[in-house]
């Protein structure tokens, strides 16, 4: 069995290999180090915590099925995770946007006091989350991989599988969506003096 | 009036305070389920050897290509064992019926008689 102290010190990788190899304590350590990411990433993308809930274990249970066929150095743990991630967010808001009205998308039915305390920031969450819904995928998938969890263009580039030429084009764009579909309401979001 | 600057300067906030304020807290529950599905699945994620009958199995196209095997291998067996009619009279009509013409009569063949010595 490995020893949770040595098991933090391994990688991504070395973790997800001894796992498939049949030890439990990798998952555990693995776990603890990604789901805090996985989760924020969800969250900022759908606004919602229990929708965040239920991608965060997807992307996990993905990862369990890929762990006996990872091959170590092709890929990093964390990008795949970005991508997945990101891929099952922008699935999710699709569906939103073609099947839900706008109205109850702004109500979230997760109304636990830990979801966001405050009123406003809780507002402007739900708020972009419409907005990604609404934009091209591509776009939205950039946007929220450059301004909401603060990864390079090259980091991106790999992630979605373009040039970094196409991510700053992509970005660039996104934002310009953001803004044609959030200007209207910057009395609503607090923006009233920006 | 839309104001480009503004407008830039405002989804720059926005997202600057969603990155800040968006909990990513993980709930104990959430963990639990995360584990249970990493015991669920750890069969899955370890590699099986393969042996030669598996590879051999898979090769042919698995468990219903030697069920058809055995089901074709069975009829063809019953066929040649107790052919039905339908099966005589085609391969008549295709091949023709054999006649055995014999040059010397039965009573020749099996009398003993002239083929002594005494």
């Amino acid at each position: 069995m490995l020893m949770t102290e040595i098991a933090a010190s391994l990688s991504d990788a070395d973790l997800l290999a001894a796992y498939a190899a049949g030890d439990m304590s990798a998952a555990q350590v693995l776990s603890a180090r990604l789901l805090p990411r996985v989760m924020g990433q969800a969250v900022r993308m759908l606004g919602d915590r229990s929708e965040a809930e239920d991608v965060a274990q997807d992307a996990m249970i993905r990862l369990w099925q890929n762990a006996a066929r990872w091959r170590t150095g092709e890929a990093q743990v964390s990008t795949w995770l970005y991508r997945v991630v990101s891929n099952l967010c922008i699935d999710r808001l699709r569906r939103r946007a073609r099947n839900v009205p706008l109205e109850s998308v702004a109500d979230p039915a997760d109304e636990r006091p830990d979801v966001v305390t405050d009123m406003q920031a809780k507002t402007r969450l739900m708020a972009l989350s419409e907005a990604l819904a609404q934009m091209p995928e591509r776009q939205a998938q950039a946007v929220a991989l450059r301004h909401l969890e603060g990864l390079s263009n090259p980091e991106i580039a790999t992630i979605m599988d373009i040039s970094v030429r196409s991510v700053e084009s992509l970005t660039a764009r996104g934002k310009r969506a953001l803004a044609a579909l959030l200007a209207p309401r910057r009395k609503e979001l607090g923006y009233d003096d920006a | 009036m839309p104001d480009p600057d503004k407008d830039d300067a405002m989804i720059d906030a926005l997202l600057a305070d969603v990155r800040r304020s968006a909990p990513s807290d993980v709930d104990p529950a959430l963990m639990s389920r995360v584990m249970a599905d990493a015991h669920r699945l750890q069969g899955v994620a370890a590699p099986r050897p393969v042996g030669i009958w598996t590879q051999l199995r898979d090769a042919i196209g698995g468990w219903p290509t030697w069920g058809g095997l055995a089901m074709a291998g069975c009829a063809g067996l019953w066929i040649g064992v107790a052919p039905p009619l339908a099966v005589e009279t085609f391969a008549a009509g295709l091949i023709g019926t054999s006649e055995t013409v014999s040059f010397f009569g039965e009573d020749e063949i099996l009398s003993t008689e002239g083929t002594s010595d005494g």
